[in-house]
């Protein structure tokens, strides 16, 4: 199917993709530490999320825990699209994607990079605002601690990786900032669903019995998606 | 390059169509018996059904097509994806359209979130999302592996937001779901006549439609080439 570009792809040994996806994560996490543009945007942007969903549904606390699991992953959706599209605005926007593009690596190598870096950004947000969400909600979320981490590792990295491959694309288009949620949500939403349902499967004391629909539905998603995108980021960087 | 003349000639396929529609409108509206609990407002599913498997096939064919563009790189197959889309997404318009006006009479609503119904609503999201993304960016070179990577994402994603949307609403009982044995059960012969030759008439349709909006395309090409060999014809005589 992909004839032309496997080949390219098997050029690159198994060790010397992730060498140099670690590399260029290594860049970006170290351009982060010295700006912390993303991770503060990101984190404001949460926080902002929780409040203003509190004012949107004006609820008492039983309503609250029923639609917390809602609120947790909207906010993370959305800070995670804001963390995705700084992927590649600024490398855009200061030519230094070209230079990237012309580095003898493989494309794959580039993306696998900065999908370890939003995967890393979002999961730092998502343990800051848990202890805040847990706070604000009044929502114990200590018993639940370890199958909550689970999920939400699952669901940020299935997300990630076709927010990743999309903000390339809407980096790129003349609107980007509205470009990556339009086609970004409608395909992350088997993810959003999924973390939803399990999130209040496990609010409810649930155990993964009963949402091993969800976990399958979860794992395949991500794995389908991520290989798609490895595969796919190099007819997206292109020129 | 074809005459104009050729392309607006009245096709046999669209003289098929055309008596096919008026036949089924016939078979539908006048023919196949009165339902007895919905009334005849269960006539309009003689279209919506129809309707409902175009949209589901055209999403197909854009998948498809995208990768065989991909792997190919011609035109064509970029026209064959963009048409599919564009007329794909009439139709699921259509489908959300009659639906809704079936539901308020029978389920006594105008939408209900049943696993149905949300998948036709993301299928359409995913479908405006890629009209979106032709609007948008069609000035970019990469636009079409953009637009092809686009729609093979949203094919993988079919059976993902199809047990999704099944599992979200399979926890509750409650939820009015059309099973197909419900459905197709109490049909009678007639009512199956109907709606098959109603699928026959849109599939023939939908060929047609895309047939006439691939000519559009292509036309727009020979445009286009006209125009850069008039340029450049007259900077050659230095106009």
């Amino acid at each position: 199917m992909h004839g032309v570009r496997v080949v390219h792809l098997q050029g690159a040994t198994f060790m010397s993709l992730f060498t140099k996806a670690w590399l260029i994560y290594r860049k970006d996490m170290l351009v982060e530490y010295r700006t912390r543009e993303r991770l503060t945007t990101m984190f404001i942007f949460s926080l902002v999320v929780l409040v203003i969903f509190n004012f949107a549904f004006n609820t008492g606390v039983t309503a609250v825990q029923s639609i917390a699991p809602g609120m947790i992953w909207v906010a993370f959706a959305f800070a995670g699209m804001l963390g995705a599209n700084r992927a590649f605005a600024p490398e855009k926007d200061l030519g230094t994607f070209e230079g990237l593009l012309l580095a003898p690596i493989d494309r794959g190598a580039i993306y696998l990079g900065k999908l370890i870096g939003n995967i890393t950004l979002i999961g730092i947000i998502e343990l800051a605002m848990l202890p805040l969400f847990a706070l604000f909600l009044n929502i114990p979320i200590l018993p639940y601690l370890s199958k909550l981490l689970v999920i939400l590792f699952l669901g940020t990295v299935g997300f990630a990786s076709i927010a990743t491959l999309f903000a390339a694309v809407a980096v790129n288009t003349r609107m980007r900032d509205v470009m990556l949620p339009i086609l970004l949500l409608p395909i992350a939403s088997p993810i959003l669903i999924a973390g939803v349902e399990m999130t209040t499967t496990t609010f409810q004391g649930g155990d993964w019995e009963e949402m091993s629909n969800w976990l399958r539905l979860l794992s395949a998603f991500t794995v389908v998606f991520l290989v798609a995108s490895v595969l796919l980021f190099d007819y997206i960087v292109e020129e | 390059m074809a005459g104009p003349s050729s392309r607006y000639r009245v096709t046999p396929l669209g003289v098929i169509c055309l008596i096919g529609l008026i036949v089924s409108l016939y078979l539908a509206l006048v023919w196949a018996p009165r339902e007895r609990v919905m009334g005849d407002i269960q006539r309009i599913m003689y279209f919506h059904v129809a309707t409902a498997w175009i949209a589901e096939l055209a999403f197909v064919l854009v998948g498809l097509s995208s990768v065989v563009y991909l792997w190919l790189r011609e035109r064509r197959w970029d026209i064959v994806a963009h048409s599919a889309a564009e007329v794909g997404f009439v139709f699921c318009c259509f489908v959300m359209i009659t639906g809704p006006i079936w539901g308020k009479p029978v389920w006594g609503t105008w939408w209900t979130w049943d696993p149905r119904l949300t998948f036709a609503m993301i299928l359409w999201l995913i479908y405006v999302a890629y009209l979106m993304l032709r609007a948008y960016g069609d000035d970019m070179p990469q636009m079409k592996q953009f637009l092809a990577v686009l729609g093979i994402l949203g094919t993988l994603d079919v059976p993902f937001i199809h047990f999704a949307t099944m599992w979200w609403r399979g926890l509750h009982p409650e939820s009015l779901t059309m099973t197909p044995e419900g459905f197709g059960a109490g049909m009678e012969r007639e009512m199956l006549t109907a709606m098959g030759v109603a699928v026959v008439t849109f599939t023939l349709l939908f060929f047609y439609l895309m047939g006439r909006r691939m000519a559009l395309e292509r036309m727009r090409d020979d445009v286009e080439e006209l125009r850069e060999r008039i340029e450049t014809a007259g900077e050659r005589v230095g106009v």
